[in-house]
């Protein structure tokens, strides 16, 4: 999965393919390519999901402590 | 009284605060006469039974606001004013003393910092449903840390924890949390935080004074990233609860809160993927029925076309028909023709005992043609013969 994958964008792209797919007013030509198109991202979005890590940074205080 | 130094009255009131300033102390008393000024500055006095002493302080150095009648412990540089020449302490911090008086405290700084809009509900910020990065503000040693990780883990992935250790108890704590929030807003553009989540784990209310102090509810208030506050148990409500764009009942409500469930996310992207698919479908569907309208129209239309031929052939077939028994009654009629044509032909006459007479190659049909001795031809039936006439 490469890095700069956007997870929420792809998921709301799917979502706005699905809802023209609902509304059922695409062409033939235009449903066939959005179809692909949301298989793909729909794909992508499972891979995603299979992360299991999340990664933890800590900030390290460069300024001392004193109030 | 000859041997004692003299001094002007500025030098002796400075001289008497240079000692003063070595009886730094913590003093427990009720709080008396409490005012503000200007929504700055403090005064009030602090008694027992048997004394009294003047207090002065800024109102954000006073983790609560206070009222006539609180115990409250504080500590404070005395001094004497030079201007009046009273004796004051300068409070440096105040806490409440006792249960009854933490949750008058705490009553007051709600009631007030709600009026001052900390808690309104419109300037609540939503957090994005899937967050990238997000800040997290708690103790490294809390369990409240491990149930937060712990449950972000198992809910989704890929998230970028800016963690930011501080006390969540204690006199600093709440400075600690509020520098905290002074790094995150410092690093937003770097950052660029979906959430940042304040957490510590359950306590007593004195445990919990860093989430009810002004000074977090300012932190929070002021962070650039929406604030997800999860303190403690359920029932512990906290300044901090209120200020926040989100509250969580506790830590582990607030990695709930922050991410997503994967299994419900991937159940929507199958479920999504489901209704492409139906819609694919139902789009081809759409053009087989389209092509089928074609086809069938197109279909009427030759049939139509052919059925007219049809009428045309049968029309031609039936001229044709007509036209050959014309031709036949035609050939009859030859026929007759010829059979009454054949009954006018000399042979047959002859063949009836008539004969033909000719002279000279032409046939004589009168007697005025003939005189005697011409030699005439006669054809009969059957040959012809010669004769002279007499």
């Amino acid at each position: 999965m490469a890095k700069k994958f956007n997870f929420a964008k792809a998921y709301k792209e799917l979502e706005e393919i699905t809802s023209q797919f609902e509304r059922g007013n695409l062409s033939l030509e235009d449903g066939l390519k959005k179809f692909e198109e949301g298989l793909a991202l729909a794909a992508e979005c499972k891979e995603y999901l299979k992360q299991v890590e999340n990664k933890i940074i800590e900030i390290k205080k460069k300024f001392s402590i004193k109030e | 009284m000859i041997n004692l130094r003299i001094f002007s009255v500025s030098e002796y009131v400075g001289y008497l605060n240079e000692a003063l300033a070595e009886r730094d102390a913590v003093v427990e008393g009720e709080v008396s006469e409490y005012r503000v000024n200007q929504g700055k500055w403090v005064f009030f006095k602090i008694k027992d039974e048997n004394a009294v002493l003047d207090c002065f302080g800024v109102v954000f150095k006073l983790k609560f606001p206070l009222e006539d009648g609180m115990r409250v412990r504080l500590y404070g540089r005395p001094g004497i004013y030079a201007k009046s020449g009273k004796f004051s302490i300068t409070v440096e911090w105040v806490e409440p003393v006792g249960a009854g008086a933490l949750k008058r405290a705490f009553e007051l700084l709600k009631a007030e910092l709600e009026k001052e809009g900390l808690f309104a509900r419109e300037r609540k910020r939503a957090i994005p449903r899937f967050p990238k990065r997000i800040g997290l503000i708690t103790s490294r040693e809390a369990a409240a840390y491990k149930d937060f990780i712990k449950v972000l883990q198992h809910r989704f992935g890929g998230i970028e924890i800016y963690f930011y250790h501080v006390q969540v108890q204690g006199a600093e704590a709440a400075a600690d949390i509020a520098r905290a929030f002074e790094y995150f807003n410092a690093h937003q553009p770097e950052f660029q935080l979906d959430a940042v989540v304040l957490i510590r784990g359950g306590g007593s209310m004195e445990d919990l004074a860093a989430f009810n102090s002004r000074e977090t509810a300012y932190a929070v208030f002021g962070s650039l990233a929406p604030v997800v506050v999860g303190v403690g148990h359920e029932q512990d409500v906290t300044i901090a609860d209120f200020v926040a764009d989100v509250r969580a009942s506790t830590p582990s409500n607030a990695a709930e809160l922050v991410a997503p469930q994967r299994e419900s996310v991937a159940r929507e992207v199958a479920e999504m993927t489901g209704a492409l698919e139906r819609g694919a479908e139902t789009i081809r569907e759409n053009y087989l029925r389209r092509v089928d309208l074609a086809v069938t129209a197109l279909d009427r239309y030759t049939l139509g076309r052919i059925h007219g031929l049809e009428g045309v052939f049968k029309k031609l077939a039936l001229h044709l028909n007509f036209f050959g028994e014309r031709i036949t009654m035609q050939k009859l009629k030859i026929d007759n023709f010829a059979r009454l044509i054949k009954s006018f032909s000399p042979q047959a006459v002859l063949e009836r005992g008539y004969a033909v007479v000719c002279k000279e190659g032409k046939v004589i049909s009168s007697v005025n043609d003939l005189k005697a001795r011409d030699v005439i031809g006669l054809r009969l039936k059957d040959g012809d013969i010669g004769a002279e006439v007499l």
